[in-house]
């Protein structure tokens, strides 16, 4: 299992039922065992750690809200759904478009003739990841971790299929390329 | 996989989605539950506050909605009570103006026939005392029973002159 799970604590049904009866306490329960998931999620979607815990904060509201509606005991099932409102979340803040991405201005010079700085440079995955643009890291994160589909995210950013794979594929050639990979020729 | 540069390839982007999913938990730099939980206090009471509001209103609104039905059903009945009471007076005119016409011959009672006669315009001169009485902005269901009876009554005192009158051959 993949460290960014490691901070999730089980829930048993009890607690899921007394939080989806609106307790309080219960509801402080959930937030604490899924606080770490839910940052960790926005904060390999989001640029800023403030906009992650804007993401965390804004989940946590709406599961407080929409709890009681939520079809579901198991644990396994409560993670899902409360990973699918952060992405939705996460995803809401990418779509906002606040920063202008990285990655276009280094497309921006190689177009002009210049070449990129960061060629054959050995980054580390979290700089490489900080490096693409948001929409990338979003598709990287939520097909290769999360194990989205391409049509999950095509549905959840509002984009089609095709744009999702494309990303998804250029992403990965930038990654290669920053990580220091050699290219395999075929 | 036959092409061993696919192969490397493929391999390498296995280790790469590895080191991802191998990346480091993060956790928030502050604790955000009392945010949320204020959040969610306030959201609820202003919840209570306007469900509250909304119950009033229509608690406020049923309440108007059967006082119009009410007043609408108290219209009708008074509309369909007068309607009865201008036909009941109209027949009762009626009835008077043909009284008149067939009393203003000369005949000779019986015993029987002048007993029931008086009797009846006994019953008349009470009702019309009771009638004359009654002062009312809204016809009553007892007003219209008043006129009821008067008509009835001046039914039956033109039926016993015009039957006299019939007999006699007038």
């Amino acid at each position: 299992m993949p460290d960014v799970y490691a901070s999730v604590t089980t829930l048993d049904d009890l607690a899921i039922q007394r939080a989806k009866s609106g307790d309080p306490n219960a509801l402080e329960g959930v937030f604490r065992a899924y606080e770490g998931t839910v940052y960790s999620l926005a904060r390999r979607i989001c640029r800023t750690a403030e906009d992650a815990e804007d993401v965390l904060q804004e989940t946590f509201l709406e599961v407080c809200r929409s709890i009681g509606k939520f079809r579901g005991t198991a644990p396994g099932m409560l993670t899902a759904w409360i990973k699918k409102i952060a992405a939705s979340k996460a995803l809401m803040r990418v779509r906002q478009g606040k920063y202008r991405d990285t990655d276009e201005l280094h497309d921006e010079e190689m177009a002009a003739g210049r070449p990129a700085p960061d060629v054959a440079l050995r980054m580390d995955m979290e700089q490489a990841m900080a490096r693409l643009t948001d929409t990338a890291r979003a598709v990287v994160w939520l097909h290769d971790v999360e194990g989205y589909t391409h049509e999950d995210i095509a549905d959840a950013m509002g984009k089609t299929v095709s744009f999702s794979k494309s990303q998804l594929a250029r992403a990965h050639t930038r990654l290669r390329r920053w990580l220091g990979e050699e290219v395999a020729a075929c | 996989m036959e092409c061993a540069a696919c192969r490397t390839e493929l391999e390498r982007l296995e280790q790469r989605v590895a080191r991802l999913k191998a990346l480091p938990a993060q956790r928030a730099p502050r604790d955000r539950w009392p945010v949320v939980r204020e959040a969610m206090v306030s959201e609820r009471r202003r919840t209570s506050w306007l469900r509250l509001a909304w119950g009033g209103v229509a608690a406020a609104a049923a309440v108007v909605l059967v006082m119009g039905v009410q007043n609408a059903q108290q219209r009708q009945v008074l509309a369909v009570r007068e309607q009865a009471l201008n036909a009941l007076m109209q027949r009762s005119q009626q009835l008077d103006a043909t009284l008149k016409d067939v009393s203003d011959a000369r005949r000779v009672w019986s015993g029987r026939e002048a007993g029931a006669v008086v009797q009846l315009e006994d019953s008349l001169s009470v009702l019309d005392s009771r009638l004359a009485r009654r002062v009312e902005r809204q016809p009553s269901q007892d007003l219209v029973n008043l006129w009821k009876q008067r008509v009835q009554v001046m039914d039956a005192l033109v039926g016993v002159h015009v039957t006299r009158a019939s007999y006699v051959g007038l």
